[in-house]
């Protein structure tokens, strides 16, 4: 008996124990907090889930009092709750704030409540704690967003899979006319034009399997009838098992877009020039008519085929919108077009990059001129040119035949009288070849030859040129040269032409007063050649030095009658200069004398070729 | 020397034949360029000077029936010009066989100079 009693209160004991272990490995196992204190709020006992979520283990925990974990703001409701608990009540599902031990605030729930004695008087109390910062986040998204979709401007709306409208937003409201309430439950086909209502079984066809739809440009209708240019974004709403549940819209009007960029549309359209669009790897992306003329290709062909695809040279197109891409812009870049029947037309391009708001490069947008047109006014300069020029030949060829004596000898008197004759045919000449010049250059048509040029060769023939003829006038004509051996990559016949323009100025600047002098001096200076060409003559003065590039100004207006200059070789020169890649410029104290330096580059790299190609 | 002018400009030529006639030498005109092919085929010339810009039949035309027929090689040809210096169709004639282009307007005495390079040495 006795020993039956034993065992009873044995195997209580073993249940008691067995009951024990499981209600602390549920306790460990939990992801909420739980916590017991004693009535003085010193807590006794902190699981797992208490030291993941506030920071502090077990040990250093048990025994401290529980207020730690109360912000300051919190402790006088703290103190309220502790009462209310030994009142004996319990106390669910408060939420509130707790601090963690690295001193960072979360959202918890509280759930308290008492722990007594056998006889029944509350000794403790025990306390499960949930963190809901991410549940709280999780509202807080909800609603921003909420009223991220009731301020759009674009219309909202949800559906469900058979086009029931479930959700219509502010911007619905306004871009359509209907309140919320109107169209719940209703198919969204009330907004569909009549021929397009079959879009709506498309859609959700597309969105059931799987696939979103952006920028969908379509038509809708307000519910006072007006059809409105729209452009939808289409995606699946989906619950956590990743079916789909319901179907989210965003609705742009994009009327006014719409009738702008048909505006911008008619006036590419109506060019005469090929405009295209390209892609950054050469596709094209948008063409006018006039390209759809001018390739005989339609546009469905042209769009997404490669730009280089339409030239006799592929090649040179492709080096062509590389270089708009490099440098940004290209200006007449010539190219011939190849139509599909064969025939050809010659174009000059300017292309440009278009960019994002961002500054990010899209494409480039190329013009084509139709190179014809533009070569037919170069023809009418150089008829011109040859017409003017035509009758200087006799002139100037008697007055030769005269001062030379073969229609037997003149008169002092005569032969001066033909000196005056040649002397303006040829100040004719230059005037013609001088203004063709600035023309071209001007317009970016003079062409420019670069070849190796030996420079010993160069200044030698200088020299034979101007040598003996100035030393009959008694000038004396003297080369310092520290070029010897050395070659340059540029235009000779130019380079030439801009000495010979300065040593003419320098002619009629020396004075026998003064001495006859022409100095060139030429010699290399950080990779590039320098050409100084210098006379001891009057010197022109600090503030008509700048004037002195401008076309036909001359320092000395009575120098023209004497001279014969036209008054646009330097302009020219400059011209000439920039384009080789070099410089001019003038040094002189506007009292003993004038230099004219030549700055050129050694090889053709420098030279910006753009115009020299044409 | 013997020299044949082809060029439309009969000023020109009137000018040119009395200054190489009155500098010694033979010069025979044409002034157009079939004519001046025609003479070529009875005729031989130390230099023939060629004006490239003539109306219908132009100098280019003019080489270009030479090099075809192939007496270019027989010929020393300098063409004359009024356009401005670096234009294709004087790279055109140079490869044809032309000897040298020279721009209008040029002295009689300086073209004299330079075409008694190819007087025949007898």
């Amino acid at each position: 008996m006795l020993s039956e009693n034993k065992s009873n209160l044995q195997d209580a004991d073993y249940l008691l124990q067995v009951n024990n272990a499981l209600l602390s490995s549920l306790v460990e196992s939990s992801d909420d907090a739980i916590i017991s204190k004693s009535l003085d709020g010193t807590i006794t006992s902190w699981n797992k889930a208490a030291e993941t979520m506030f920071g502090y283990s077990a040990n250093e925990i048990i025994g401290k009092p529980i207020s730690l974990l109360v912000p300051k703001e919190g402790q006088e409701e703290f103190a309220s709750l502790m009462e209310k608990i030994k009142q004996d009540q319990r106390i669910k599902h408060f939420e509130t704030e707790r601090i963690r031990k690295d001193g960072s605030i979360i959202n918890v729930s509280v759930t308290l409540s008492p722990i007594k004695s056998r006889d029944g008087k509350i000794i403790g109390l025990s306390k499960i704690v949930r963190n809901i910062s991410e549940r709280r986040k999780n509202e807080e998204e909800r609603i921003k967003l909420a009223s991220i979709v009731e301020s759009s401007d674009d219309a909202i709306l949800a559906m469900d899979l058979n086009g029931k409208i479930v959700s219509w937003n502010r911007g619905a409201v306004k871009m359509f006319g209907y309140e919320e309430k109107e169209l719940m439950g209703k198919s969204v086909q009330i907004i569909y034009p009549s021929e397009r209502t079959d879009e709506l079984i498309e859609i959700i066809h597309r969105l059931k399997s799987g696939s979103r739809i952006e920028h969908f440009e379509t038509e809708r209708k307000r519910k006072d009838g007006v059809t409105i240019d729209v452009s939808l974004s289409i995606s699946p709403i989906k619950n956590k098992k990743g079916e789909i549940i319901e179907i989210a819209k965003i609705i742009r009007d994009i009327s006014g877009q719409k009738r702008t960029s048909a505006y911008a549309r008619s006036l590419i359209e109506a060019s005469l020039d090929p405009l295209v669009t390209i892609s950054l790897d050469g596709k094209i992306t948008d063409v006018n008519e006039a390209t759809v003329k001018v390739t005989g290709t339609y546009r469905e062909e042209l769009i997404g085929s490669d730009f280089s695809n339409y030239f006799t040279e592929p090649q040179k197109a492709r080096e062509g919108y590389e270089r708009v891409f490099k440098e940004g812009f290209v200006t007449d870049y010539p190219l011939t077009i190849h139509h599909s029947s064969g025939t050809t037309t010659d174009v000059l391009y300017n292309a440009s990059v278009y960019k994002n708001d961002k500054g990010k490069v899209l494409g480039a947008f190329a013009a084509a001129r139709n190179a014809t047109r533009v070569r037919q006014k170069d023809e009418f300069s150089t008829m011109l040119t040859h017409e003017l020029k035509t009758p200087l030949a006799p002139i100037i060829g008697y007055c030769k035949m005269f001062t030379q004596s073969l229609f037997g000898s003149l008169t002092e008197e005569q032969i001066d009288a033909i000196h005056v004759i040649e002397k303006n045919a040829r100040r004719l000449e230059v005037l013609i070849n001088d203004i063709m010049d600035a023309r071209k250059l001007d317009m970016g048509r003079m062409k420019f030859k670069i070849e190796d040029i030996s420079l010993d060769e160069f200044f030698k023939n200088l020299d034979s040129s101007y040598k003996l003829v100035l030393e009959d006038k008694g000038i004396k004509f003297v080369t310092k040269l520290l070029t010897n051996g050395i070659t340059i990559q540029s235009d000779e016949t130019r380079i030439r032409q801009v000495l010979d323009n300065i040593i003419s100025n320098s002619i009629n600047a020396v004075t026998k007063d003064r001495g006859l002098l022409i100095e060139i001096h030429a010699y290399k200076q950080n990779n590039k050649l320098i050409i100084s060409i210098r006379d001891n003559g009057c010197g022109i003065p600090l503030e008509k030095q700048q004037e002195l590039f401008k076309k036909f100004y001359q320092v000395d207006t009575s120098l023209r009658r004497r001279t014969g200059g036209t008054g646009l070789g330097l302009a020219i020169s400059r011209g000439i200069m920039e384009k080789l890649g070099g410089s001019i410029s003038i040094e002189s104290d506007g009292k003993t004398g004038t230099t004219v330096h030549l700055t050129l580059p050694m090889n053709r790299s420098i030279i910006n070729n753009t115009e020299a190609m044409i | 020397m013997k020299i044949l002018i082809i060029d439309d400009n009969k000023d020109l030529t009137k000018m040119f034949k009395q200054y190489f006639t009155k500098t010694g030498n033979t010069c025979v005109v044409s002034n157009d360029g079939p004519s001046g092919l025609l003479i070529l085929q009875s005729q031989k010339f130390e230099v023939i000077i060629l004006d490239l810009a003539m109306p219908d039949f132009s100098g280019k035309d003019v080489v270009e029936e030479l090099r075809n027929n192939g007496k270019i090689k027989d010929n020393n040809i300098v063409c004359l010009t009024a356009s401005s210096p670096s234009n294709e169709e004087e790279e055109e004639v140079i490869a044809m066989g032309v000897k040298k282009v020279l721009r209008k307007p040029i002295d009689p005495d300086v073209l004299l100079d330079f075409i008694k390079q190819f007087e025949a040495k007898s």
